[in-house]
């Protein structure tokens, strides 16, 4: 593999990004001292987080740092056990949800390798979701012409081409194809909290650019982001609020995005910062 | 949601995008079409002799020829034993506890029209979601409602009769057209075949009859209800459909059961005829009670169904969606006679609970050229058993013939089993047979995917599920895919823990 | 009135059980009179059994063949260097009809902890060491080709590796039949026993001295393979084409074993090969290969079953066949998986070339699973070659029979290529070499 260094090219953070914070809120997510086992071998190790409406938090780590473990129990996948700890999403008990509940209540995860389901058409699938956290909340469904009205406003922001609409759910999709079905689903569901799972993993610098513009637009001071990502590039074009370094199951370092700048010219100590051309 | 649109297995025109986003996911727990409507009827006692089959023949005040086409299965019958080379397990069937004939007692004269037909028919009707008024109005297809053994509704027949289609009753075909009844009946399906075939040779009730004439396109679907609802009633339909030379057809069945705790004996033959350029499309859906979580009660659905390619470049294709009975055992099967004649075979059979399919077709190529299709998804859950088995044969003079198979198999269980038995035998060298089959459980990553975007764990996998069998729905009708996705989310409950 | 051949199989036992080997033990005589008792209430199969139904055996049921007894006459040297056998690197024993005839004795011995015997010898010097598994695995009245040979045992091979030894060479059985007409029945029995980490290599080798003679051959083998012991398998029949030919392997499998089976079966008028494996704990893997050619009026039956018994087995097979002139091939394999065997992967291909007009091929590949968490899969395709090759290739100035030939043979050197020992492949190359020209040329008379 071709290793290159890429230039530091950060853009200043403007002020209208940060609009959304405001750090009297409550919290909406607080991750207190997780423990997370995978098939018996421990992940995470006393993890700590707090996350306020708005904000976008950056969680960076080498390979195996338990990064994509985090996405996932907090999606609540069965396969990881936790074993400590407690997580408080909107004042409720996270870990006691189910996985859909939580979908539910506006948890959203975009997966790192989305998955294919064959035979399911996209819209099928789409305006399942949709409606089943639209009669959580006590709203009608969508019929579907309001429906397609809707996913017609929304798939302009991920530039997705409407075909993919009509193909079965990420079958045959390119990898950047997938991405942004992934953009798309979280444009609909309109999630309180978006973590995105190595988003940017895969991407040619174009489709890295929509997928961040459409992150960027679903920006608002009720939604929060979890980025999860294993290299600085994206936090050029989405900038993050927080910057975390996850190394062996704990989040060592904070800080804002200066710390992801630092991280990309020494290295989490791996010469790991670099990124494949 | 109303419940209503569920129980509504209508006919109404549906357009494209609903049906693509139609996933309203109303579960119900209780088998939507689970009531007995008390209507006065007159049948036979139970039990089987040769009386039983004079009176049955006399009642319908049948030709001789039929009477002895009759007695000569019942002889040959005697001596048959119930087949026993499948996977399905069930308790013996007395057949002299069975009833062979029953009639809707107010109808015993034929009606004429609806407005003589039994109101409480309708009603029942009405309960099951097929309004027939509303089916004239809406949908322009003509149907041939079976209640129990007897046709108790008949339209569109001007219609069809206008360009020589003949539609009606088989009970009717054999007093108006017995010349095309004496010359089809029993040439594809002969009386010997198997078992439950020559059963129903013995004593079958009614059915449908179709005759196609040469160069007509049909011009509506076809579509004919068949429906149980007389306790200990068995019911043996005989189906016949003859499509002349370069004319086209498209048949639809569909069936729901009342439910009751009983055993019921199903045993249907049905017997297609597609001469030289001729196109037979036969679509089912079978819905027959399936007895409890338990396993008690369903029906015993044995079917015949066989149809033959007799001239050159015919055609049959067979769809079914196989959600119902406590044991499925059909093998829709087409001989391909005629030189580049063609057969095709699309099968969804979906088996919960208790529920046993042992179902797959035949395909025998003994013209040139001759082509096969073979799609069939299996799906089982809780303690469900379901097997494919087909044969696909090429005999020696059946040049450059191609088949093409493949058979999926989902589980959702591990109650559950599914098998896979095709029987590929090849006598000619140039010819090209390919099977393929692959048995797996429901993906834990799909799952998770739909539930993390909020879908409930039992909707996810009815969505996963009638994505698995799309290739088959996409076959059917439009209204039959609405109605096939539908049932199989029904059918699916409970399934997952 | 005249009595059936299994009234003369069931005499035939009164006579001769004095005289077979281990008269003396009380166990074996019980397994002896069982196995005679079922083959007199059973009888011979018919095509109504689903088991046979594509193979008719009426011609061996309807012959008395007489079972072959006593201890081998001494081979002359000069008739099995006729045969062109090449022993090098390889561990040979030499059975006349199905009976031991030490040639190799004095030069052969194997290393420690491995002993490779005569059944017949260890039968009459040690029957402790083989009474725990001999005939355990062929339960009485499963077959009747298998209680025939169990019934008339003889003697065989015993292979015996003790925990983690080692057999790099691998152990050629050659079963040579010197019947000239007379019919009569040849019964090897073998047992191969791997204990705890045990490695070999078995070559069963079947062939016929005399062209035109009319024998039965029944072999039985059985095999024992402990924890991660690891055995190869190989079957390669060439007999000649008047023959009848049924070889049943049953294999026991324990903890992560590896199991590698192939069969080739080139000769034999009729044939039917039998192999069923039972995965019968956690882990063990099994992979059949078998390749089959016929032609002439030959008949070459083979059925395979793989039962996964406990989680986490993996079964691999592929069985390629090639039916020229009137040549008929049946395959039947069954993957049968136990409501246990979660995380069962089985895997199950079947690819047949038919060349003739009167060539004909059955085959029945069959999943039936018990268990959810499963990943099986099968495949059957019947075909010919491609034409476009074929025509390519006489494009390039091959005639047309080499050009055929030539598409045959990269169809099967696939399954040659799978055979580990260089010596072997050679052989198979040269035995399919003289099947396609001994077809060709009966094609140009034609």
């Amino acid at each position: 593999m071709k290793i290159k260094k890429t230039p530091f090219k950060l853009r200043p953070i403007v002020n209208s990004e940060r609009r959304h914070v405001n750090n009297n809120r409550k919290p909406m997510l607080e991750i207190q001292n997780l423990h997370v086992n995978v098939e018996d071998k421990k992940i995470l190790d006393g993890l700590n987080l707090t996350i306020k409406p708005g904000e976008v938090h950056a969680i960076m780590g080498p390979n195996g740092s338990g990064k994509s473990t985090l996405a996932n129990v907090l999606a609540g996948r069965e396969t990881y056990q936790v074993t400590h700890g407690k997580i408080q999403f909107g004042g409720q008990d996270l870990l006691e949800m189910s996985t859909e509940l939580r979908s539910r209540e506006g948890v959203f995860l975009a997966f790192q390798n989305p998955i294919e389901i064959p035979g399911v058409n996209n819209m099928v699938f789409l305006k399942a979701a949709l409606n089943a956290k639209r009669s959580h909340q006590g709203l009608e469904e969508l019929d579907a012409a309001d429906f397609l009205k809707l996913i017609r406003q929304k798939i302009k922001t991920v530039k997705m081409d409407e075909g993919l609409l009509h193909r079965s759910v990420n079958e045959g999709f390119s990898g950047g194809e997938k991405k942004r079905n992934e953009i798309l689903q979280m444009a609909i569901l309109e999630p309180k909290l978006a973590i995105l799972d190595e988003t940017d993993s895969g991407l040619d610098v174009d489709a890295l650019q929509i997928v961040s513009e459409g992150i960027n637009s679903l920006r608002s001071p009720d939604r929060s982001i979890i980025l999860v990502t294993h290299y600085q590039r994206i936090l050029n074009y989405v900038v993050p609020d927080y910057v975390h370094i996850l190394a062996k199951g704990k989040i060592i370092r904070s800080g804002d995005k200066a710390l992801a700048l630092e991280i990309e010219e020494k290295g989490y100590g791996l010469n790991d910062l670099s990124q494949s051309a | 949601m109303p419940e209503a649109s569920l129980l509504k297995i209508g006919f109404k025109i549906i357009n494209m995008e609903t049906i693509e986003t139609d996933l309203d996911s109303v579960l119900k727990q209780e088998y939507q079409h689970g009531f007995v409507t008390d209507v006065d009827e007159s049948f036979l006692p139970p039990g089987l002799t040769e009386q039983t089959i004079r009176q049955i023949s006399a009642i319908k005040k049948e030709p001789e020829f039929l009477l002895e086409w009759r007695l000569k299965a019942f002889e040959r019958w005697l001596t048959l034993r119930e087949p026993e080379w499948s996977t399905i397990h069930h308790p013996p069937i007395n057949y002299q506890e069975i009833s062979y004939y029953a009639a809707p007692k107010s109808l015993e004269d034929g009606p004429k029209s609806l407005d003589e037909v039994d109101p409480k028919l309708l009603e029942t009707y009405e309960k099951l979601g097929i309004p027939i008024e509303e089916q004239k109005a809406l949908s322009g297809i003509a149907v041939d409602a079976v209640f129990d053994s007897v046709s108790v509704a008949t339209t569109f027949k001007a219609e069809l009769e206008k360009v020589g289609v003949i539609f009606c009753s088989f009970s009717e075909a054999v007093q108006n057209h017995p010349d095309l009844v004496q010359k089809y009946l029993g040439t594809v399906v002969p009386q010997t075949d198997n078992f439950f075939a020559t059963l129903n040779s013995a004593v079958f009730s009614d059915g449908a009859f179709v005759y196609i004439p040469k160069g007509v396109r049909c011009p509506m679907e076809l579509s004919s209800y068949f429906r149980i609802n007389a306790t200990n009633t068995g019911q043996f339909e005989r189906t016949l459909i003859i499509a002349e030379e370069g004319s086209y057809v498209s048949y639809l069945e569909g069936c729901t059961a009342p439910q009751r705790d009983e055993n019921q004996l199903h045993a249907a033959v049905v017997e297609l005829v597609a001469m030289e350029g001729a196109e037979i499309r036969y679509s089912t859906i079978q819905n027959w009670y399936p007895g409890d979580e338990n396993g008690k009660g369903g029906i015993y659905n044995f079917v015949t169904k066989r149809g033959i390619c007799k001239g050159d470049n015919a055609k049959i294709s067979w769809t079914q969606v196989e959600t119902g009975s406590a044991v499925t055992w059909k093998y829709p099967s087409v001989i391909l006679k005629g030189d580049n004649s063609s057969g095709e075979f699309y099968s969804v059979a979906l088996t919960n609970n208790y529920q046993q399919a042992d179902t797959g077709t035949k395909m025998t190529h003994i013209g040139k050229n001759t082509h096969s299709t073979i799609i069939s998804k299996g799906i089982s859950a809780g303690h469900g058993q379901n097997a494919y088995r087909g044969l696909v044969k090429i005999a020696k003079n059946a040049d450059n013939s191609r088949n093409f198979s493949q058979c999926d198999s989902l589980l959702m269980g591990n109650k559950s089993g599914a098998h896979t038995f095709p029987y590929i035998e090849v006598k000619n060298p140039t010819a090209q047979v390919e099977h393929e089959a692959t048995t797996s459980k429901i993906g834990e990553d799909q799952l998770f995917l739909c539930q993390q975007r909020g879908i409930s764990a039992e909707d996810a996998v009815s969505l996963i599920v009638n994505g698995f069998c799309k290739e088959i729905f996409k076959k059917l009708p439009m209204e039959f895919a609405v109605e096939a996705r539908k049932l199989l989310s029904i059918s699916l409950e409970g399934s997952v823990g | 009135m005249m009595t059936t051949p299994v009234e003369q199989y069931v005499s035939e036992f009164a006579n001769v059980k004095a005289n077979l080997p281990g008269p003396a033990l009380p166990w074996l005589d019980i397994i002896r009179k069982q196995a005679i008792r079922s083959i007199d209430r059973n009888g011979f199969p018919h095509r109504r059994h689903e088991e046979w139904k594509y193979t008719d055996i009426s011609s061996i049921a309807d012959t008395f063949f007489q079972p072959v007894q006593g201890t081998a006459p001494t081979l002359l040297w000069k008739e099995l260097n006729a045969l062109g056998l090449d022993f090098t690197d390889s561990y040979p024993m030499i059975f006349l009809d199905g009976r031991y005839t030490p040639l190799f004795s004095d030069s052969l011995k194997p290393p420690d902890g491995i002993s490779i015997e005569s059944l017949q010898h260890v039968l009459t010097v040690n029957p402790e060491s083989v009474k725990k598994h001999l005939t355990r695995f062929s339960e009485t009245g499963s077959n009747v080709f298998t209680d025939l040979n169990t019934a008339f045992m003889n003697d065989g091979s015993f292979i015996y590796l003790s925990k983690n030894a080692k057999m790099t060479q691998p152990i050629q059985l050659v079963f040579v039949s010197t019947s000239q007409k007379e019919p009569v029945v040849s019964q090897p029995r073998n047992l191969v026993i791997l204990a705890e980490g045990a490695k070999a290599s078995v070559v069963q080798r079947f062939i016929s001295l005399n062209q035109n003679s009319d024998y039965l051959t029944n072999v039985v083998t059985e095999i024992f393979l402990d924890q991660h012991a690891q055995l190869e398998h190989l079957v390669i029949q060439e007999e000649n084409f008047s023959t009848s030919h049924i070889n049943t392997i049953r294999v026991q499998q324990n903890k992560q074993s590896h199991f590698a089976s192939q069969v080739f079966t080139f000769g034999g008028g009729l044939t039917r090969n039998n192999l069923d494996i039972e995965l019968n704990a956690e882990e063990a893997e099994c992979s059949l290969d078998g390749l089959f050619m016929a032609n002439g009026d030959q008949h070459i039956d083979n059925h395979t079953r793989v039962d996964h018994k406990k989680p986490s087995c993996t079964s691999r097979e592929l069985y390629k066949g090639v039916l020229d002139s009137n040549g008929r091939g049946v395959f039947n394999g069954k993957v049968y998986v136990h409501p246990d065997a979660q995380q069962t992967k089985a895997f199950q291909k079947n690819t047949n070339l038919l060349l003739s007009k009167n060539a004909e091929m059955d085959t029945k590949p069959q999943l039936e699973i018990y268990a959810d968490d499963v990943s099986c899969s099968h495949g059957a395709t019947v075909g010919q070659l491609d034409e476009k090759a074929v025509f390519y290739l006489r494009s390039r100035g091959l005639d047309e029979t080499k050009a055929r030939d030539l598409l045959i043979y990269s169809f099967v050197e696939e399954m040659i290529q799978k055979v580990r020992f260089e010596q072997l492949r050679d052989q198979l190359r040269n035995t399919l070499n003289v099947k396609l020209s001994a077809t060709d040329e009966r094609k140009e008379i034609n």
